[in-house]
């Protein structure tokens, strides 16, 4: 019985995290850079690197077009040989209309859209704090719906992190955004690394081919 | 006086045909000639249509092939790749943000098996395909439509288009659906020319 209870205590607290401390918070007002979202209508293409659980390793092409301000997403994964293999689009619901294997097991089209949200989309609800991390990095921070949190944190050199926490301030996805530093990606990043943290774990990293802003 | 480009041509174009028909005739005659070459190399051009796009995704690369299974298949641009097959054995190969690295698992078998029916394409035989019914057409086209619905699903139909050199595919297009195609088109193409052994096992 004792065992149980220090089994089911020490479960709680390996779920539990914490956010980190923001020193000197700004009062109300967005810092410089932590809007890192595109604005108006892009189509972007990528190599993506999928690291999945198995740590087998794919490499493949993804085109994404994005409208931020009604906050749809068409996606495209394709070979690189060019085999379509996962097309869907979000208008506020998943839309799958071609999965084939890998990419047709249950639930990975909604998963993979969900991340395409937290790279490409601001949140939705407004900035809760802001200020500067302890190691001088400037930080924005969202209470979202779900009783999760979102943290920006933008580096000297413009290169940022994303992490997003659940309500347990367990931190369950992590994304950096990093530049070429030779400005040749229209100021978005050249490099965007997606961790999902947890049992089930897997890293997308996205390098940028291709941009183009699309007509509205 | 020099004639205009465009009117040598279409002077050319029957003869061109001819060609054409006169090696694409018949499964013998296409067997005949592609038994003929033992080695391939070419340039391709690799252009993606899908309706989401406005404009196709174009690849280069080089490709090159020796009898009876050697292939090496490398994308040069935008995204560096290789592929290559040799004694049986795929490998393949992707530049990453951390240099060369090789892929295993996943769609490995698949490519495997899509290399293999490549060698089988460019031996000429490409009615004995347990995969793909295959249909000659009086033009010097081949179609390739997949024998099973489930392979249906992936690829609707293959259309190869034989070049005027005999046992030379000129450009080969793989739809996937309606208005989602790939178009492969290869440029100077080079038969029976000695190929050192090492393209097909140099990798990254």
């Amino acid at each position: 019985m004792k065992k149980g209870l220090y089994l089911l205590c020490f479960v709680f607290l390996a779920a539990c995290g914490h956010l980190p401390d923001i020193r000197q918070p700004d009062l109300g007002r967005m810092p410089a850079g932590c809007d890192i979202f595109p604005q108006g209508r892009w189509q972007f293409v990528h190599s993506i690197e999928a690291t999945p659980p198995d740590g087998s390793r794919q490499t493949m092409l993804g085109v994404l077009q994005l409208s931020p301000s009604d906050r749809t997403i068409r996606c495209v994964m394709l070979t690189v040989e060019g085999l379509v293999l996962f097309e869907a689009y979000y208008d506020g619901a998943v839309h799958i209309q071609r999965a084939v294997p890998p990419l047709d097991r249950p639930g990975l089209g909604e998963g993979l859209i969900r991340d395409l949200l937290l790279i490409f989309f601001a949140p939705e609800q407004p900035l809760t704090q802001s200020g500067q991390l302890e190691n001088g990095d400037r930080i924005c921070r969202f209470r979202l719906p779900d009783g999760g949190t979102q943290d920006i944190a933008i580096q000297p050199t413009g290169d940022w992190t994303l992490r997003r926490y659940n309500a347990w301030q367990r931190v369950t996805r992590t994304v950096h955004g990093e530049s070429d530093g030779q400005g040749s990606s229209l100021g978005f990043p050249a490099r965007l690394v997606l961790q999902a943290h947890g049992w089930l774990g897997y890293q997308l990293t996205m390098s940028l081919l291709e941009v183009e802003p699309l007509d509205d | 006086m020099s004639k205009p480009i465009h009117k040598v041509c279409l002077w050319a174009l029957p003869l061109l045909s001819f060609l054409c028909i006169g090696w694409a005739e018949s499964w013998e005659a296409l067997r005949a000639a592609a038994g003929e070459v033992t080695a391939v190399q070419a340039d391709f051009v690799q252009e993606k249509h899908l309706p989401i796009l406005a404009r196709p995704l174009r690849s280069e690369g080089v490709f090159y092939y020796q009898s009876p299974q050697s292939l090496r298949w490398e994308y040069r641009t935008p995204l560096r790749s290789l592929m290559v097959m040799h004694d049986g054995r795929l490998r393949r190969f992707v530049s990453g943000p951390a240099g060369w690295s090789e892929e295993k698992g996943g769609g490995i078998d698949a490519m495997q098996f899509v290399m293999q029916e490549i060698s089988q394409w460019l031996s000429g035989h490409f009615d004995e395909s347990k995969v793909f019914q295959a249909q000659l057409s009086p033009d010097g086209r081949i179609v390739l439509t997949p024998r099973e619905a489930s392979m249906q699903k992936i690829i609707e139909r293959i259309v190869l288009n034989l070049a005027e050199q005999p046992g030379a595919i000129e450009s080969v297009l793989i739809y996937e659906g309606k208005d989602a195609y790939t178009r492969m088109t290869f440029r100077n193409m080079r038969l029976n020319q000695p190929i050192d052994s090492a393209v097909f096992q140099k990798v990254p």
